[in-house]
């Protein structure tokens, strides 16, 4: 068994109302391989964060205001791996929605971050999925609550979503994905916002050079959306440091016509070791919907695993 | 300020309790199913061995070794024992090398003899792989040992000896990478304390024992082919010890696996 405290802390800057917030993180980080005679049959991965905000103003749901205390899952699920050599796993519990790079490179508790708070509103979610690796391929589609960190049946929200890629390891990996779903939305009208994903992902890996991308297509309550990403990084050799850049653009038909916006941000990761990681990020919305203001959030992060 | 000082409290309460950790968020872990199936296609299925190799292990490879393991290597690791039934037919375990664009990530598969039988790129962004990853290449390191893999090395350790290993024209690095890579994980195994293989099982002591016990009646097993294996638990106990013989019956080679307590 694998089992750690993990500690982090972070604070940000709003570079234009200069509002300063942060987040603090302390939570158990466990996977447990369960092994029979004929070999392994399971693994669970428990991540458990109390975790603290304090002046932020745009903040998950669960949250009950800009100043709270909340115990956030990450990741709690049991994946059953005794059928089929790894080719039909059934995963339960809560997990990440298996749906564009974030399904590759999981992002918890970093201040990189990829685009399943644009698409779905949620990352993590409590359901069930089934998953696996072929020669050529893996796959992995999910059936869930559209609760998120609670769960809740308020609404009778629900997400169905999958992924299907080449393997993980290659130096060029594509998927697709496709998400529908009532996804809760808690205080509103409806209790839920019904939204559909499409669209693929791609990551092309040379010497200590990246690029990510990923598109989506779909509708919020039948109104068209287009979002996409483009990342770009370089890592050391060692891969102790990280730079990477984030161009993203969302496009939404609002009042019968399509707008749109756009971000960038860079970011760097050190991690000089087993246990510590730091991190620093600036972005800036350069195009904004409608009349709304463009913001811009500058973040810096210290994290320990013991 | 009270922001701050929390941030502070939380981290030095941290620091005060370091131990052996593996900085990547155990979410992110991968079993190498692909791997293993491809290099134990007999394989039914496979079982996760756990340990961690901290700075004990790390000064035992030095010492086997002209060179050792990064501190940053060190923490939780797996083997992954590949599965007939439920008989062991061998041992797979990946390991990361730093290459020159990146960490070089392989799979090794391993007999019971600390032997190469195979070994599979996971992750390598260097373009030289393709060159390497050939039947030619492997071929020249399947049964090796760690001393004949560190042979392969030129003096400074930092590339190939042209005259014991054949490499591709501009994969000399890569190669270079894969026989470290290879002879830590060898060094690693043959250094850990929960399987210690006997170097000699038949000492003096135990030819004696046997031929006491056998009275002049030969045996079918085939001697030049005996693996003992003693399996260590906390403490350094011992559970027991694993023994591999072979016997050739009829024109056909039988091999059994013993499990004898202590």
């Amino acid at each position: 068994m694998r089992l750690t405290i993990d500690l982090s802390s972070r604070m940000s800057v709003n570079t234009d109302s200069g509002d300063v917030s942060a987040a603090q993180f302390m939570g158990v980080d466990m996977h447990k391989v369960f092994s029979g005679k004929k070999g392994d049959w399971g693994t669970a991965v428990v991540q458990g964060y109390v975790t603290r905000i304090d002046n932020q103003k745009k903040h998950p749901g669960f949250f009950e205001g800009p100043d709270d205390w909340e115990l956030v899952y990450r990741i709690v699920n049991f994946n059953y791996t005794a059928l089929a050599r790894g080719r039909f796993n059934i995963r339960v519990g809560h997990f990440e929605i298996p749906y564009g790079l974030e399904h590759l490179i999981n992002t918890n508790g970093t201040l990189r971050d990829y685009m399943h708070g644009r698409n779905m509103g949620v990352k993590g979610d409590w359901g069930v999925g089934v998953n696996g690796d072929f020669d050529k391929l893996g796959y992995e589609v999910a059936l869930s609550r559209g609760s998120g960190n609670a769960y809740f049946s308020t609404g009778n929200p629900y997400i169905l979503a999958g992924r299907v890629g080449t393997p993980r390891d290659q130096r060029v990996v594509t998927g697709f994905s496709y998400m529908v779903g009532d996804i809760a939305r808690p205080g509103t009208p409806r209790l839920v916002l019904h939204r559909t994903r499409f669209g693929p992902d791609i990551q092309v890996h040379r010497g200590p050079w990246s690029v990510l991308g990923e598109a989506s297509y779909g509708r919020d309550a039948g109104t068209g959306v287009f979002n996409g990403l483009v990342e770009l990084d370089w890592h050391t050799p060692r891969e102790s440091w990280l730079i990477y850049t984030q161009t993203r653009f969302f496009n939404q038909v609002i009042a019968t016509r399509w707008d749109d916006a756009g971000s960038a941000l860079v970011g760097v990761r050190f991690a000089p070791g087993g246990h510590w990681a730091f991190s620093a990020q600036i972005g800036q919305e350069l195009t904004a919907f409608g009349a709304a203001a463009r913001g811009g959030v500058g973040s810096i992060q210290i994290r320990y695993r013991l | 300020m009270r922001q701050l000082i929390t941030s502070l409290l939380w981290l030095a309460l941290a620091a005060a309790a370091s131990s052996t950790a593996w900085a990547q968020a155990y979410c992110a872990l991968r079993d190498p199913v692909r791997q293993v199936y491809e290099l134990y296609p007999g394989a039914t299925s496979y079982r996760s061995i756990v340990r961690t190799v901290g700075a004990k292990h790390r000064l035992i490879i030095a010492e086997r070794l002209p060179f050792t393991m990064h501190f940053t290597e060190l923490g939780r690791h797996t083997l992954y024992a590949a599965l007939d039934g439920n008989k062991p037919i061998g041992l797979v375990h990946v390991r990361s090398e730093r290459g020159q664009w990146g960490l070089v990530e392989i799979a090794w598969a391993t007999d019971l003899d600390m032997r190469i039988v195979d070994f599979k790129f996971q992750r390598c962004r260097e373009r030289a792989k393709s060159l390497l990853d050939t039947e030619e290449f492997r071929a020249q390191l399947i049964g090796k040992g760690v001393g004949d893999l560190v042979g392969m090395l030129n003096s400074d350790y930092s590339g190939v000896n042209p005259s014991f290993l054949q490499v591709p024209a501009g994969a000399e690095k890569l190669a270079a990478v894969v026989i470290r890579c290879g002879a830590k994980t060898l060094a690693a195994f043959e250094g850990a304390e929960s399987v210690q293989a006997v170097t000699d099982p038949y000492s003096s002591d135990v030819r004696a024992a046997v031929e006491a016990a056998l009275q002049g009646v030969s045996s079918a097993i085939d001697r030049s082919d005996v693996a003992v294996l003693r399996v260590r638990g906390g403490n350094n106990s011992l559970l027991g010890t694993v023994v591999r013989t072979s016997s050739d019956i009829d024109g056909q080679r039988l091999t059994k696996w013993w499990s004898v307590d202590t």
